[in-house]
């Protein structure tokens, strides 16, 4: 647990690096192939990531790809023709309810190969022959939504940059540092929180990792929402590994971040909130705190086909106007069940902030 | 004579920990189902069948917690560095669901340092916890909980690389770092006494006194141990910028010890550093009622630096509290790092081991009496003249010779450097002894006895009628006041 699943046979000209922790294997140089065949197992996990983000091939070689779905969610894997990678990805969008049926592959000319949509724990053997056209043929999971985040490229006949510097793998994988270490006799798993020192949030940081790579801080003392990521969870170590002299690293890469102060504000009167503690519903904290003697819960859980999550507000039998800051919209999918949205500040009547919804994602 | 150990007399056994698992521990207790209960440094709480040998997870997501209580087989109230929790499996899969704050009344910097203790339940079910004070080693991080108050330096001085010669060695900045707080089962929170500078241990005796460690450094000489009562203050004047009475503003670094000394209840016990003990932990009375040894109702102290337990021996003099330590558990087989205790209903002693990067170790050991008496101290009193002691067992032969029993006695200061050296050494004859019948109980007769004094006591070749060897030969007694309840010692201030 918590290496990738990866194996490969060596060949001549073949050159794979693993994206994850810049792990270079050089093949032996100057003999002839017998059996010249690249053998690569690609995994998919969690995060909306592969861990093989790029591998090398000869024109007209022969490719025997094992695509094996480690993550929590369904996932493909579909080859294109060179620079037509988003274009497949947006197509595949727009499928609408046929796509389970295509296994979210789009009818395009740039697609190549593809496998089917796997469900979690199961694998996929994909056998073709790579094009006689040297380039750089990117692959990508078609599933809505992943594709923006989930891919990587096959170099045929062309050499690698390094990886840092690799404009055809996600830029997670450029930075190296979506790795998630194991720190429990669990192993992996999700949703996983600490109540940690995290960077940008007051000293009672809370940290949550939700399913499919996502992850918000939530700051217990000023019962707010902090930020968003994706991609790995935390890097508790500067934290654990001492007496608690360092701040817990973001494993990943924020795309919202509440840069307006203040929770939620329930009637006119600026009150304090006093964080009430949490109650865990599928592994996922809803939170508790009360504001202007008013008690309000907030679940956040994950979003299933785009990068984002969902903000669950209950403010049972409340009586007043509510308004909650929400921050900076315009690089995000924002999306509200209710109230008005103006500078950042929705606000909603009493009877609306009862029970409402508010969705942040990541693709604007 | 041959050696004596006390592994002749106890047995330990190492508990294997989850694979995976940091193991230090920073709380242990029993469930009534006979389930222990402990957390951890990464923020787990696992319960353990003692019999089936099996941890299972019982909760996680816990920011250094540092002290358990078991409230039923279903319920733990966990203190951890932001927060005392009240944590709870509501569907009874044996998985906790609900984590409600029961208290975090009070601020955070963020510095490091800023250790949260306890609690110590008492028998109203009150919750006691201990908040550290902020270490110069670090400074504030830029947000807080809580109001910022600091006497030396504003926020941006904080900022500055310059800030720990005016922040003090340890440092207050939000509100009741350096305190003991109060918390009923309903949450409400009182401050309840000042003075503390990184108390790592609370614990009850079996009368409900509530006792307090706390670790040399700035303004202690050496370690302690305090019996702690509301209002008091304990000695490290950082907390005091909390009180009512201190004036905003008024730096604490710049006021004449003499004032703090003049306020300051001293320690119940001393633990003298590098002898026995420099980093004191939680104390927790012996309630086995026997089965573990001759100590019943007495109070054991953890200690980090070295593979230790300490005993302590209350003597109430004048009408307070004073007494002596002794090592109990030296070596044999036991780790470092002796952190958290709790007896088991069979009269074995659990020892939970951390050192969040300090000296110590890491694991869960359990302690059991082999039924055996150990020739040890059983308890030390004042007397007029000197000092009434009496053994486990009566005392062999020609034990009651001077040179078997050596006193020296010092001081440490109280002042605001880091701890202090041994100060005013000095030999104290033997004036005689004598064995009272039974041959238990030896008084000895001491040439002068002075208040604000450690008593050292040396013994050399003593002996049970049985033969056996004296386990412990150090003992070291604080006098802090004397029978006809003197306790004038201005000497032990550094003006």
């Amino acid at each position: 647990m918590g290496v990738p699943v990866f194996k490969i046979r060596f060949v001549i000209g073949l050159f794979v690096q693993l994206g994850l922790f810049g792990l270079v294997i050089a093949p032996a140089l100057g003999q002839e192939p017998k059996d010249d065949r690249v053998e690569v197992d690609i995994a998919a996990r969690a995060g909306l990531r592969y861990d093989v983000v790029r591998f090398a091939a000869k024109p007209g070689q022969a490719i025997r790809l094992k695509l094996i779905n480690g993550d929590d969610m369904a996932h493909n894997l579909v080859f294109t023709k060179p620079g037509q990678r988003q274009a497949v990805a947006t197509a595949a969008l727009v499928l609408g309810v046929d796509g389970e049926a295509k296994n979210w592959v789009p009818d395009h000319d740039a697609v190549l190969w593809s496998t089917p949509v796997l469900p979690p724990g199961e694998q996929h053997v994909l056998q073709f022959t790579a094009p006689v056209e040297p380039g750089i043929y990117p692959y990508v999971c078609t599933y809505p939504g992943h594709g923006f985040l989930m891919y990587g490229a096959m170099y045929v006949g062309v050499s690698m940059p390094e990886l840092a510097t690799d404009q055809h793998v996600p830029e997670l994988a450029r930075q190296g540092k979506a790795a998630q270490k194991q720190f429990h006799a669990w192993g992996h798993k999700r949703p996983l929180m600490y109540r940690i020192f995290m960077p940008d949030a007051s000293p009672a940081a809370i940290a949550v990792g939700l399913k499919h790579g996502q992850n918000y801080c939530w700051d217990a003392g000023q019962c707010r929402l902090r930020y968003v990521w994706y991609g790995g969870f935390v890097d508790p170590s500067p934290v654990w590994r001492s007496n608690g002299n360092g701040l817990a690293g973001v494993l990943g890469t924020k795309y919202w971040e509440s840069e307006m102060p203040g929770t939620i504000r329930v009637g006119g009167a600026d009150s304090e909130p006093e964080f009430l503690g949490y109650k865990k519903v599928d592994g996922q904290p809803e939170f508790h705190f009360r504001v202007n003697d008013t008690d309000v819960y907030e679940l956040i859980t994950p979003l299933h086909s785009i990068i984002g999550i969902q903000r669950s507000f209950r403010i049972p039998n409340n009586t007043q106007p509510v308004s909650l800051p929400v921050g900076p919209t315009s690089r995000v999918t924002f999306e509200h069940s209710a109230g008005k949205l103006e500078n950042g500040l929705l606000t909603l009547s009493a009877e609306e902030a009862r029970a409402f919804t508010v969705f942040i994602g990541l693709i604007k | 004579m041959r050696a004596a150990g006390i592994g002749d007399y106890y047995s330990l056994e190492n508990i294997a920990t989850p694979k995976g698992l940091d193991p230090q521990v920073g709380g242990l207790d029993f469930m009534p189902n006979g389930r222990l209960v402990a957390c951890f440094h990464r923020g787990e709480v696992y319960t353990y069948d003692p019999g089936k040998g099996e941890w299972r997870l019982f909760a996680d997501g816990l920011q250094e917690p540092l002290g358990i209580v078991a409230i039923n087989d279903r319920e733990v109230v966990v203190m951890q560095r932001s927060e005392l929790t009240r944590i709870t499996d509501t569907d009874g899969d044996g998985e906790a669901d609900q984590y409600k704050t029961v208290c975090d009344d009070f601020g955070m910097t963020g510095n490091y340092h800023e250790f949260a203790f306890g609690p110590a339940r008492d028998a109203r079910g009150n919750l006691f916890v201990g908040l550290n004070l902020a270490s110069s080693g670090a400074s504030i991080r830029p947000e807080l909980r809580g109001e910022f108050r600091h006497y030396g330096l504003s926020r941006e001085g904080f900022k500055a690389s310059s800030y720990g010669r005016a922040s003090g060695r340890m440092y207050g900045a939000t509100p009741y770092r350096g305190w003991v707080l109060k918390i009923t089962p309903e949450g409400e929170m009182t401050p309840f006494a000042p003075g503390f500078r990184s108390p790592n241990g609370l614990g009850f005796d079996l009368d409900g006194r509530l006792f307090v460690t706390d670790n040399q450094g700035d303004w202690l000489g050496t370690s302690k141990l305090f019996h702690v009562q509301p209002g008091k203050f304990y000695g490290h004047p950082a907390s005091l910028a909390w009180t009512n009475k201190w004036k905003k503003g008024r730096n604490p670094l710049k006021v004449a010890s003499t004032e703090f000394d003049a306020k300051r209840t001293r320690a119940t016990v001393l633990f003298p550093h590098g002898l026995m003990a420099n980093s004191p932990t939680q104390p927790i009375p012996d309630s086995s009622g026997g089965k573990f040894g001759p100590f019943a109702a007495q109070l054991f102290v953890g200690e980090m630096n070295r593979a230790r337990i300490v005993r302590v021996m209350l003597d109430k003099v004048a009408g307070e509290w004073q007494g002596a330590c002794v090592p109990f558990y030296d070596g044999a087989g036991l780790g470092k790092g002796n952190h958290r205790f709790v007896f088991g209903k069979d009269g074995s002693l659990w020892v939970g081991q951390t050192h969040l990067a300090w000296v110590g170790g890491q694991g869960v050991q359990r302690i059991k009496w082999n039924g055996e008496t150990p020739m040890e101290v059983e308890s030390m009193h004042l007397t007029e003249s000197g000092f009434k002691l009496t053994f486990t067992k009566p005392l062999a032969e020609g034990a009651g010779h001077h040179d078997h029993f050596q006193f020296t006695r010092y001081y440490y200061g109280y002042r605001q450097g880091y701890g202090s050296p041994q100060l005013g050494t000095d030999a104290v004859q033997v004036g005689g002894l004598k064995l009272l019948k039974g041959g238990r109980t030896l008084m000895i007769y001491l040439d002068k006895l002075t208040p604000g004094y450690i008593y050292q006591l040396d013994m050399k070749n003593i002996a049970a009628t049985d033969g056996s060897p004296l386990v412990n030969a150090l003992v070291c007694y604080t006098l802090n006041r004397l029978t006809n309840g003197d306790d004038k010692a201005p000497h032990l201030v550094e003006k």
